[in-house]
């Protein structure tokens, strides 16, 4: 007998919403049905915020758009705004971009397991994340002077050089951190419940996930080979040798295996660009006024594509700027993943997809 | 049924339910409790975390520094500097920015913008308080004193990069003091076709001793052809030489005098 | 222990996307030729590598012309679909992007002032959906035959729509230092924009 389906709300205020946002699901008893997210509970209006400020003052209000990841955000908004007007970067101040980027990369990835396991159950993971984590916010921090709103790049560079005693603090964090990831290993996937709860839950089909325009670490886990470092280089990217992490399960398995091995990645990424640094300056010459005209970055973010569009009119303000956030699309396609699941997988399913609210409703 | 899904399944067994994860557990809080480890968190209130000396916390400004020329207030995206007159302490009035840090985002732009090294971001982070409005200070309320401040830098000054300049002279009309000289070039006159010649060529001619270093000869410069630089690098800096052609403005300020 | 199948079966046999490791051996030229041919009145420039441009789309032939990248020209992902308002018309920007060929083609499509209308695009890419409800939550442009054409940011019932020009704003706060206690309201902002551009480039 089919029972009577039903809507129920999780959120705003849930445990597994991390961030204000609320999932609408429709149960047949345990069963989804379909679901409804909503989101907007964050909105603050950052497009036309931009449109009312110069180009210079857009950058830090760039931190805000997401908490665990600024850096990133920084890097599209800057590089959108370089493609647009031509400008040119100093190598040393790429090669310093992509070891900030990569570090945030971490420090964010290990955000998303800390909330991750404590989606699944294992709160001893969590604090485990934060505490290596704190280690890359103390780079970070020794690079910029704050701990996550870091307003360090530059239109074209970054604002300082690297402190005489980073390189070798950055690669010490890094050859302990790897130390730790087998840690990992031995707490998270050689514990049979966190296998219970991912693997074959949370299936995307690949086709379904390019469709539905999901990208980043989701679509990587379905067994999409898309990498925008990769396949779209920007910065300095094309110097290094790196392996994109590609998982075929397109479970939420999947999802974890790739941002773990992505993990990986970044340390080496990060050793290579500290071998390989060139000396110079670290901030180009910027106009102080800009011209017309359009342009668009694309760049990896932790989350997916992050795209950022400008167009200028002359003035020292631009006349439209767009954000595609990489979350504001993988939620949107939220309903086509948890159907036919049950209501006690939503947690690892939403959680294996790292939302982040600040980025999605800007 | 299902079995596309779950074929590839590890099953780890009745290790992988208590044991392995414990055993990490354990070791970890071996490594932290006994035999001089080192434990991961620090007791807040007494201990405090050690920070960089360029550490963003709350703005200070070194008022015997200050040149009022409203660079900081200028580039602040949340308008949280106003100018005003105040006392600088010994009688004497003087035009310095005021503070709202209950707007303030921390980005340090002001900083950056700050021609006299006056502005700076101390270590003080603990800025909590329970009426917002403590937060805003009159100019001698937020002074720090110069020697918690770092050293004073070298002025930055307008240079120009001659190729860039047309001899418009926005930026003589948007110098606030007398600064800029616009002066012609001998010799650069174009001939018309009637035999007459044109307008002489001009460039303005910086009077050091009198500019306050306030940038908005640059901001107002619309072919980019100025720039602020420390005087100090102009002459030696390698990388800085072979963009600007000052060599030239050199020799016109000479023929000038002379 | 309870086995944790789930209840639906994944199909069999979907399709391997592997091959999108290496770069497909076509060039931008053979794309840009290959719409020349098909749609004759259509303008595409090549800006960079791997950066096409299409500027003033007639908005008619917009579902045509996508379902043509689509399918035959294998655009696989829609990256980015923006409204702007130009002050004499409308504007939807679309960024859609291929994986197999990497490279993004912008298409920028004009609508009249008195009639914000334009086609879907979201029956061809699930990824479009979102960003136009989002389009019409923040400029009113409608997209015909949308699934769901509601408001996604701001709240149901909103009646006005924030990122047009005329939109007002809040001013920054202004201390009133007379009266230090007091934070005066913000004043909203009496159209301070005074640029000149219509944001044509």
């Amino acid at each position: 007998m089919a029972m009577a389906e039903m809507w129920i709300n999780m959120g705003p205020q849930h445990p597994f919403t991390h961030g204000l946002w609320t999932l609408k699901v429709k149960v047949d008893g345990e069963t989804i049905v379909d679901a409804e997210p909503i989101i907007g509970y964050l909105h603050r209006g950052f497009e036309k915020l931009c449109e009312n400020r110069n180009y210079p003052q857009i950058i830090p209000i760039c931190d805000r758009l997401c908490y665990v990841a600024s850096m990133s955000w920084d890097h599209v908004y800057v590089s959108a705004v370089e493609n647009t007007f031509d400008i040119k970067v100093p190598p040393r101040g790429e090669y310093i971009r992509v070891i900030a980027l990569e570090i945030q990369r971490i420090a964010s990835h290990l955000i998303w397991l800390a909330s991750f396991m404590t989606d699944i159950g294992n709160l001893t993971a969590f604090l485990y994340a934060m505490r290596e984590r704190e280690m890359f916010i103390d780079l970070l921090q020794a690079l910029c002077g704050a701990r996550m709103t870091y307003n360090y790049p530059r239109i074209g560079g970054v604002s300082q050089d690297m402190p005489k005693s980073f390189p070798q603090q950055c690669l010490k964090t890094v050859d302990f951190f790897e130390k730790r990831l087998k840690e990992y290993d031995y707490l998270i996937e050689e514990s049979e419940v966190f296998r219970i709860r991912s693997q074959g839950v949370g299936y995307l089909r690949p086709s379904d996930a390019i469709n539905l325009g999901i990208t980043g670490p989701a679509l990587r886990g379905s067994g999409v080979p898309v990498d925008l470092r990769k396949t779209d280089p920007y910065s300095a990217y094309p110097d290094f040798d790196f392996e994109m992490a590609v998982e075929k399960d397109c479970d939420v398995y999947a999802r974890y295996r790739v941002r773990m091995n992505e993990m990986h990645e970044s340390c080496n990424i990060i050793r290579q660009a500290l071998k390989k640094i060139p000396p110079g300056p670290v901030l180009g010459k910027a106009p102080r006024h800009f011209p017309r005209g359009e342009g668009y970055a694309r760049t990896e973010d932790p989350r997916g594509e992050a795209f950022f569009y400008i167009q200028a009119d002359g003035t020292d303000r631009p006349y439209r700027v767009k954000i595609r956030s990489p979350i504001f699309v993988t939620v949107s396609a939220a309903p086509a993943i948890l159907r036919g699941y049950k209501v006690a997988d939503v947690p690892s399913i939403m959680g294996s997809l790292d939302m982040c609210l600040g980025e999605s409703d800007r | 049924m299902a079995d596309v899904l779950t074929s590839k399944k590890k099953r780890v067994g009745l290790l992988g339910y208590a044991f392995k994860p414990m055993w990490i557990s354990l070791r970890t809080l071996m490594r932290t409790s006994f035999a001089g480890g080192k434990p991961n968190t620090l007791l807040y209130p007494e201990e405090k975390i050690d920070l960089p000396d360029d550490f963003r916390g709350e703005l200070g400004l070194v008022m015997d520094r200050c040149v009022g020329c409203e660079s900081c207030a200028r580039v602040c995206p949340n308008k949280c500097l106003d100018m005003m007159e105040d006392d600088i302490g010994d009688g004497t009035t003087k035009w310095m920015p005021a503070l709202d840090l209950a707007q303030c985002m921390f980005c340090g732009l002001c900083v950056e913008a700050c021609p006299s090294t006056a502005l700076h971001m101390t270590n003080r982070y603990e800025t909590a308080t329970q009426d917002r409005n403590e937060k805003i200070f009159r100019p001698h309320e937020w002074a720090l004193k110069p020697e918690d401040a770092p050293d004073q830098k070298p002025f930055p000054y307008p240079e120009l990069y001659e190729i860039n300049c047309t001899g418009c002279g926005a930026c003589d009309r948007a110098c606030p003091h007398e600064v800029i000289d616009m002066v012609s070039i001998p010799g650069t006159a174009k001939k018309r076709p009637n035999g007459t010649f044109g307008p002489e060529k001009k460039i303005p001619i910086f009077d050091y001793e009198l500019c306050v270093s306030c940038a908005l000869c640059v901001d107002a410069c619309p072919f980019d052809a100025l720039d602020m630089l420390p005087r100090s690098t102009t002459a030696s800096d390698p990388a800085v030489q072979p963009q600007l052609q000052n060599v030239k403005v050199e020799q016109t300020k000479q023929e000038v005098s002379a | 222990m309870a086995d944790p199948t789930p209840t639906i079966v994944a199909p069999k046999g979907d399709k391997d996307y592997s091959y999108l490791v290496s770069p497909s051996t076509v060039q931008e030229q053979e794309i840009i030729a290959s719409l020349k041919s098909k749609f004759p009145e259509v303008e595409v420039k090549l800006k960079q590598k791997g950066r096409l441009e299409c500027v003033k789309f007639p908005r008619e032939k917009l579902v045509e012309f996508c379902t043509y990248l689509r399918d035959s020209l294998d655009f696989e992902h829609v990256t980015c679909v923006a409204g702007n308002d130009l002050k004499r018309a409308w504007e939807v920007i679309y960024h859609i992007s291929s994986y197999k060929h990497r490279c993004m083609i912008q298409i920028r499509t004009e609508l009249p002032r008195e009639d914000p209308s334009v086609d879907t695009i979201s029956q061809l890419w699930g990824g479009a959906d979102w960003h136009e409800r989002e389009t019409y939550d923040m400029y009113g442009i409608t997209f015909n035959n949308h699934p769901k054409l509601e408001r996604v940011l701001t709240p149901e019932g909103t009646d006005f729509f924030p990122f047009r020009k005329d939109f007002k704003l809040l001013d920054h706060w202004k201390i009133d230092w007379e009266n230090k206690g007091k934070r005066p309201k913000p004043e909203p902002m009496v159209s301070t924009d005074t640029r000149f551009g219509d944001g044509n480039g």
